[in-house]
């Protein structure tokens, strides 16, 4: 089959690649309808990410038919069958561990192979689920910008989409939605509140809808892409261009002298602009000083959210940060959450929520391509941010 | 403190390892150094170098090689021969490090025998580094040259020094050492593996943290206290301990380990288990794939508690074996504690090479719990092996 494949910083290939097959008990095989490049995707473009290795086929952002069914998933009741359309989680999850049954999904103990788990365990602690075409440290899986993909755990995982309802609207259910309404979930918004967001990519977007439909009075976006600011204010966000103005003062301000009640970092470890933190943290990375992040967006939000407010990071980071203000942390009393999003426990609300015009997610597809063009939509998703919103592949 | 208690522990311990350790160099030595004399060609094959006066300077990399072997055997006591050997391992690396070019089609053989000449190097400073030490009759550093002495003499201070201002005994230093070598070996060694190492940089840092970790591995396995007496008498000092919390009663979990021939299912390095009588005859695969097969009896069996096994005595691999399975509290499933001792064959050295090439216990015991924990949990164990599973179409590590 063909496949989009990382074989280095700024370097995809379309190659051709061996086929999935069923290879445990409870594994799926689709055949890939829909695919998206993911912003977090931009950081393994980008090289940032450890463990990836050259011919990794990227993506976690997928959905399609279920073309196979292994023996642990067939006639399992509400369990995926040959022939339905079906989303995956980019979040691999048994559903039967402690973590899954505690709905963090993302913590899953068992979908990450015992090897990488060693890689994981040295890197953050413990390992995480494994997750589609992301890194060898969690879990090394090949990824769905391809035209099938092996889903393992398919009778967890994969939401069956009901006939008629298109691809571009349930896509996002894979990831970025739910990761949004995660970010927001994680703010602890009480109405009236008002939410600043960080980053008006994707995820920043799905974050400040989320936030207005849990009751924020007030969601402030920033970003530096007018493009971008534009969609946001579509929703009702104001909205802070660090280019023209401070953000912190300009927060402040809009806040009558008190800071929003909480913050959401939908930026993570590759922050823009050029504050001496966010150069210096450039610098350290490039030559791989004992740092992997740059965080200036946290950092940025950590000072700006009131005393006693929530900081929600959903933003991507992989390593290990410097110059974090742990005593803003401490001395203001602020809360922090995060975590890569345990999606399975939203898609099925969440998919009631497109279905009733709730949520709208066709707004942000930018680009439509083939997946042989995948190259191309890397390239301009990277170095083109203000017209690429989403880039979706249609592997045929 | 430190220098005294070393030169006092030289001084009892009469220093036989070290030199018995060079005379096995030695021998290494000897043997390359033939092959690249005799077949400098073969050698250059392999690893894909390509030019043709490669082959001249391969043989006199042999003849060098040669010459130390020849050296080293002689004269086991001297630091000076040894460390001709990292001068020479030096040179080889980057011999190596300049073949390790995009267009050389044996660029992961070339990687492979990189790999395994950063770890002969940290070796060989390991054992290097133990014999320039104070002569335990004088007190002074009389076998290097008088330049080195003084640096050292100095280095040695310094770290006494040292040991004293972070308030660590000698001893927990050293564990710690080797400790954290433990913990961070294998894993670099696994991203090593794994990661794409596409720019000379990584190589060379990569290469580094592999050396400076297998010297510390290599120093600390060394330092390691030796113990006297048959299988009944292991050491527990050293054991590994690793636990798993597995979601399920502990009579079930009890029952599948109890029934050992299923043991394969799970643990990666096994090959077979079957009954022998009075115990299980083990199969198993070492560093290299190499076989290795060992009895072992149980020598406790309390089900649904303790299950407990060990080597016959004068089996190749020397083991004990313990798991306890444990309500774990809050009615949240059971912990499995699981301790063991090994003594692989090839000593010290046999413990760096299972460590390099993944197939150490301590890796083995956490990783087969891990697959045990994810069998009984899901009905799987979780891979990328298979047809198109594996992410990357050319490197399909063997899981």
């Amino acid at each position: 089959m063909r496949a989009l494949t990382w074989h280095g910083k700024h370097d995809m290939r379309v190659d051709t690649v061996p086929d999935p097959e069923i290879v445990n008990p409870r594994d799926i095989v689709i055949k890939v309808t829909s695919t998206a490049i993911c912003g977090s995707d931009l950081h393994a473009y980008d090289g940032m990410i450890p463990t990836f290795q050259a011919g990794d086929v990227l993506g976690h952002e997928f959905m399609g038919i279920v073309e196979e069914v292994g023996p642990g998933v067939k006639g399992k009741p509400g369990a995926p069958k040959k022939g339905d359309r079906v989303i995956v989680p980019f979040t691999i999850a048994c559903g039967s561990c402690f973590f899954c049954e505690k709905t963090l999904f993302s913590c899953c103990d068992n979908s990450n192979p015992a090897p990488n788990q060693d890689i994981a365990d040295a890197l953050l602690g413990f390992s995480p689920a494994g997750l589609f075409g992301y890194s060898h440290m969690l879990g090394g899986y090949a990824g769905g910008q391809a035209e099938y993909a092996r889903v393992p755990f398919g009778d967890v995982g994969p939401q069956i989409i009901p006939d008629g309802v298109d691809d571009d609207k349930v896509l996002f259910l894979t990831d970025i939605l739910p990761t949004g309404w995660m970010a927001a979930e994680n703010a602890q918004i009480e109405p009236g509140d008002t939410v600043a967001v960080w980053g008006c990519g994707p995820v920043g977007l799905f974050a400040v809808q989320s936030a207005f439909l849990m009751g924020a009075a007030e969601v402030i976006a920033i970003d530096h892409y007018p493009h971008r600011l534009e969609l946001a204010a579509r929703f009702g966000a104001k909205t802070l261009n660090f280019h023209e103005v401070k953000v912190r003062e300009a927060l402040t301000e809009m806040t009558g002298g008190r800071g929003p009640d909480s913050v959401i970092d939908a930026v993570g470890m590759e922050a823009h602009g050029f504050s001496p933190d966010n150069l210096l943290d450039f610098v350290t990375q490039e030559l791989k000083l004992g740092n992997t992040e740059r965080p200036h967006a946290l950092r940025e939000a950590i000072l700006a959210v009131r005393k006693g407010g929530t900081v929600s990071v959903p933003g991507v980071y992989g390593g290990f940060g410097q110059n974090i203000p742990l005593g803003a942390i401490v001395n203001k009393g602020l809360t922090l959450k995060s975590g890569q999003t345990h999606v399975q426990r939203y898609t099925a609300k969440l998919l009631e929520m497109i279905l009733e015009g709730t949520i709208d997610t066709t707004f942000l597809i930018s680009h439509r391509m083939s997946l042989e063009d995948g190259p191309k939509g890397y390239k301009g998703f990277k170095s083109e941010q203000d017209k690429y919103t989403k880039v979706v592949l249609k592997p045929r | 403190m430190w220098v005294l208690e070393r030169v006092a522990a030289l001084r009892a311990r009469e220093d036989r390892v070290g030199p018995a350790a060079a005379r096995g160099f030695g021998v290494f030595s000897l043997g390359l150094g033939l092959a690249e004399l005799l077949a400098p060609g073969a050698l250059k094959g392999a690893l894909g170098l390509r030019h043709p006066s490669d082959e001249v300077v391969r043989a006199a990399y042999g003849a060098r090689e040669f010459g130390v072997g020849a050296a080293l055997l002689a004269q086991p006591h001297r630091p000076e021969w040894m460390w001709a050997r990292v001068a020479g391992d030096a040179l080889d690396i980057a011999t190596l490090i300049a073949g390790d070019r995009s267009d050389n089609p044996k660029r992961t053989t070339l990687r492979s025998a990189l790999a395994g000449m950063l770890a002969i190097t940290a070796a060989d400073v390991a054992l290097a580094l133990r014999l320039s030490r104070p002569d335990p009759a004088t007190g002074l550093f009389g076998r290097e040259l008088p330049g080195v002495a003084r640096v050292r003499g100095a280095a040695g201070m310094m770290g006494e020094h040292l040991t004293k201002k972070l308030h660590l005994t000698k001893k927990a230093h050293l564990t710690k050492k080797a400790h954290l070598a433990k913990k961070v070996l294998p894993a670099a060694v696994l991203l090593a593996r794994r990661a794409r190492l596409n720019d000379k940089r990584v190589l060379a840092g990569g290469g580094a943290a592999l050396v400076l970790g297998a010297a510390a591995v290599t120093l600390a396995v060394l330092n390691a206290k030796k113990t006297k007496g048959g299988t009944s008498d292991m050491p527990q000092k050293g054991a590994i301990e690793r636990a798993v919390t597995v979601n399920m009663p502990r009579q079930a979990l009890y029952a599948q380990w109890r029934d050992f021939a299923r043991a394969p299912r799970w643990m990666e390095i096994v090959e077979s288990v079957s009954e022998t009588g009075e115990g299980h005859h083990w199969v198993v695969r070492g560093p290299g794939d190499k076989r290795i097969e060992y009895d072992t009896v149980i020598t406790e069996d309390r089900p649904g508690e303790v299950l407990a096994w060990e080597s016959v005595k004068g089996a190749t691999v020397r083991s004990t074996n313990r798991l306890e399975f444990r309500d774990a509290p809050g009615g949240r499933g059971t912990e499995i504690h699981a301790t063991m001792t090994y003594h692989p064959p090839g000593g010290p050295l046999g413990k760096v090479a299972a460590l390099v090439t993944q197939k150490a216990p301590e890796l083995q015991v956490r990783r087969d719990l891990r697959r045990f924990k994810q069998l009984m949990e899901t009905g799987e164990i979780a891979t990328t092996e298979g047809p198109g599973a594996a992410p990357s179409g050319r490197d399909k590590v063997k899981q």
